[in-house]
Formats: C-alpha cells, sequence, structure tokens
C-alpha cells in the first residue's frame, strides 16, 4: 500500500484536473463571485502541481525525514541503496527523482523569467512614457497622444495609462468608472495572479489543463477588476465605457465566430447577475472540497515517512531478511528507516503470498 | 523614475521642438525661459539621455552638437503598439482594459446595453 502512494497521488493530481475543470467550466458562480472563483482555480492549480511533486518526491526520496539525525542518515543511505538493488525500485527513484527535478526547475525557470522579462520591459516602456507621455488628470496617470483608444496600466509602476483617443471617448462617470477598474488591477496585484497562471501554461505547454486555467483566471481577474469598479461607479456606466472604447478599435470586416472573452464581460455587466444565495456555499464548499483530499492524501503520505523510523516490531523481520547481512547490529531504531525502502518492492510479494 | 525624470522630459521636448542639431547651450538657454536651471544640471542630463540611447551627439569645434534618435511620433507608436498586442502576453507587462470584440458583438451589446438603460430609468 505504501508504494502505491506516489501512484495514488498521480491518478489524484489527473482525476482532480480533470473533474475540476469539467465542473467549474459549467458552474455559473465563478462568473458572479470572480474572486473566490480566481481563488478556487488557484487551489485547483496548487492542488495538482504539489500532489504530482509530491508523487515524485516520494518516489524519489523514500525516507524525506530522518536526514536529521546521523545515523538516520546512514539509514536513508542504505534504503535508498537498497531500493536501488532492485530493478524495479531503482527505475521508480530515478524517474520520480528525474521528473521531480525538471519540472521544479521547469516552473521555477519560466516563473522567474516571466518576472524578469516584465521588469525589465515595464522599465523600458516606464521610462519612454516618461519622456513622450503627458501627465494624467490625475496621479499616476499618465496620457499618449494618439487617436487610437487605450487604456492600460503598469502593474510595478502603478501607473495607469491613457491615449488621448481615449479621453475624447469618454465622459467623466465613465473616465472614473474605467480608473476604478484599473486601480483593482493595481491593488489587487492581478498582474502575479496571472504571470503564475501563465508561468505553469508556458512550463507545461502540453498539459492542457494549465492552460484552460490560465485562460479562465485570466477572464476572472477582469471580472474581479469589474466588479470592483462597479461598487464605485454605474455598472451600465462601466458598460457603456467598455463597449465605446472596445467599438473604436474594431478591426474592418475581421469576423470570427463571436462570443469572445471582452463580450461576455460587458454582457455580464449589463446583465448584472445578483450573486444566488447558495452559490456563496457552494464555492465554499469547492475550495474545501479541493483542499481536503490535499491534505489528507499528503498527510498518509507524510505521516508514512515518519512512523516508519518510530515502532519498528513488526516490520523488522521483514526488513532484515530484504536488507540482507549489513543490517546487523544497527539497532531496531535503524533497521525501523528501512520499511519504507523496503515496501516499495515487498509490497508486491505481499501481495502475491 | 529617476531624479530627473521631469527635467529629461523637458529637455526631450526642447530637443524634438528644434528639429536639427543643437548644443546644451541652447537647450539651457530656452529652457531657463520658464525655470532657472545651471548649464551643468542640463549637461549632465543630456549625457544621461545621449547613454541612455534618447539622444546622438558629435562633437563640432568645442561643443557637442546633439540630435534626437528618433521623433516623438516614433516612440508613442512604439508604445501603443506594445499596449494593442494582440498577442498574449505571459509576463503579463501590461493590463490591458479591454480586449478586442466582433462588429456583430458591437451592436449586440450597444442594444443590450440602451434596452437594459431603459429599463433602469423606467424603474
Amino acid at each position: 500500500m505504501r508504494a502505491m502512494i506516489p501512484y495514488l497521488l498521480v491518478a489524484y493530481a489527473i482525476a482532480v484536473a480533470g473533474s475540476g475543470t469539467w465542473w467549474l467550466r459549467r458552474a455559473s458562480w465563478p462568473v458572479r463571485l470572480p474572486r473566490l472563483g480566481i481563488a478556487v482555480w488557484q487551489a485547483l492549480t496548487f492542488t495538482v502541481v504539489a500532489s504530482a511533486l509530491l508523487a515524485g518526491l516520494i518516489l524519489a526520496v523514500p525516507c524525506l525525514r530522518v536526514w536529521a539525525d546521523w545515523p538516520g542518515l546512514k539509514a536513508c543511505v542504505m534504503s535508498v541503496r537498497a531500493q536501488y538493488a532492485s530493478p524495479g525500485g531503482a527505475l521508480a527513484t530515478t524517474a520520480g527523482g528525474a521528473v521531480t527535478l525538471f519540472a521544479t526547475g521547469r516552473l521555477a525557470w519560466f516563473t522567474v523569467s516571466a518576472l524578469i522579462i516584465a521588469r525589465r520591459r515595464r522599465t523600458r516602456h516606464d521610462e519612454a512614457l516618461a519622456l513622450v507621455g503627458r501627465h494624467g488628470p490625475a496621479p499616476g496617470m499618465t496620457v499618449l497622444d494618439d487617436d487610437r483608444p487605450a487604456v492600460y496600466c503598469l502593474p510595478g509602476r502603478r501607473r495607469i495609462v491613457l491615449t488621448t483617443g481615449a479621453l475624447r471617448r469618454l465622459d467623466s462617470p465613465q473616465l472614473n468608472a474605467v480608473l476604478a477598474h484599473e486601480r483593482a488591477h493595481l491593488t489587487g496585484r492581478h498582474h502575479l495572479v496571472i504571470m503564475f497562471a501563465e508561468a505553469l501554461r508556458c512550463a507545461f505547454p502540453r498539459v492542457r489543463f494549465f492552460g484552460i486555467a490560465a485562460n479562465q483566471i485570466g477572464g476572472l481577474v477582469e471580472m474581479a477588476a469589474d466588479d470592483a469598479a462597479a461598487r464605485r461607479a454605474h455598472r451600465l456606466t462601466l458598460a457603456d465605457a467598455l463597449l465605446t472604447l472596445a467599438s473604436a478599435r474594431v478591426p474592418a470586416g475581421a469576423l470570427g465566430a463571436g462570443g469572445t472573452a471582452g463580450a461576455q464581460r460587458i454582457r455580464r455587466l449589463i446583465d448584472s447577475p445578483q450573486p444566488a444565495r447558495g452559490a456563496r456555499i457552494t464555492a465554499a464548499a469547492a475550495l474545501a472540497l479541493i483542499a481536503a483530499p490535499a491534505v489528507a492524501l499528503s498527510a498518509p503520505a507524510l505521516a508514512v515517512m515518519a512512523i516508519s523510523h518510530c515502532p519498528p516490531s513488526a516490520s523488522h523481520a521483514h526488513v532484515m531478511t530484504t536488507a540482507g547481512q549489513s543490517m546487523h547490529g544497527t539497532g531496531p531504531e535503524t533497521a525501523a528507516h528501512l520499511t519504507i525502502a523496503g515496501a516499495s518492492w515487498t509490497s508486491g510479494a505481499e501481495t502475491a503470498s | 523614475m529617476s531624479r530627473f525624470g521631469d527635467l529629461e522630459a523637458a529637455i526631450m521636448d526642447v530637443m524634438w521642438a528644434a528639429g536639427g542639431p543643437i548644443r546644451v547651450r541652447d537647450v539651457a538657454d530656452e529652457l531657463n525661459r520658464s525655470r532657472p536651471l545651471a548649464f551643468n544640471t542640463v549637461q549632465t542630463v543630456m549625457d544621461n539621455l545621449f547613454r541612455k540611447g534618447w539622444l546622438n551627439r558629435q562633437k563640432s569645434g568645442r561643443a557637442y552638437w546633439y540630435v534626437t534618435v528618433r521623433s516623438r511620433e516614433d516612440y508613442v507608436a512604439g508604445l501603443m503598439g506594445e499596449a494593442l498586442a494582440v498577442a498574449r502576453d505571459p509576463a503579463a507587462t501590461l493590463v490591458r482594459l479591454v480586449e478586442d470584440l466582433e462588429p456583430s458583438e458591437v451592436a449586440q451589446l450597444r442594444a443590450a446595453l440602451n434596452a437594459a438603460a431603459e429599463r433602469e430609468a423606467g424603474q
């Protein structure tokens, strides 16, 4: 059973990614409560990543907890050696270690490089803005001379940029609504939310789940900012502003299937969905459902590693027979360390007998 | 932004207005119409702008003659290019207000918006 834990974790990651995606994309509450929706998508993503990495880690290092004390270290080395002695164990350990290292490295690389790239681009963009932009009507606001309507924010710099084209098309309440939306992005640090989701998509492009999660989170982040703006301005004013800005930019003759994310957002503001009574509870339940199995599954995995070097008793003899002569004289405590390594290849014999 | 951020912008404004090569002295004279600035300050900031790639310069006689590398419109176009880029930006450098819409969507949404506004006004 212990040997099965890494495989169970992988199966769990796949199952939770599949069912979570299926369910979240059909549910209506994330659109009503976008901030909670973001949290649930993030929890789901975290659960999937954590389960997969933990699975690899348990495969690679069967005695995670014993590094602290010297005899433990010795036992660990021996247990790893014991695992390598069996062909299946060696393969699993190597594969688990390699996959974990590769995945962690890739994720770290894409996250750090996205942070660095964004920082450099923002600095350059900001420098150019300082020279060619004009001070806007409010602090932290820059106006660019361009007739194409555009509004955006530079997150690290806490700067909101508007073109003269946008200013010309918006009246004062609309402008306030738009600024409230951008300020919500800045104060909510939405760029980091987007960046982490996108880093996962880039690091593992073949895992469709991360792509879907990034798309969903990207859409929900905009809705969350819309809701924040709708608390300061009338939602129809914001919808009008968004529609005015977007329609002035529609490429002539460009026709597609419709139903773009932008249209969905504006439609949502117009229709003004009231958060249903049950939605909040459903969402909270979703969070618990996603978080609980992760804890429940990783806890036994960690517990097994902790327990395996305490009460030796029954497993002791069994380790002696499998780990061989080198075990003699090391005492029960050290011997117990070996059970988990032994388990990965003796469990087959157990089930067979 | 650097300590001389505003001064850099003012100097670039003078440079773009000049249209051709000018000396630090000319820029300082122009700036002095609105605020008192030491020649050395202007020289330092223009030197920074040269190092950052905003200005080119050539020595003629005892003075450097400065020109802008690109026009103001070029820089605005570059910034707008980044702001309106269609491609997804994994680094989330900028956060844009609204995505592009299809023409058919615009008409539908406008009709829905008008209907909703009338409903609210009627209540």
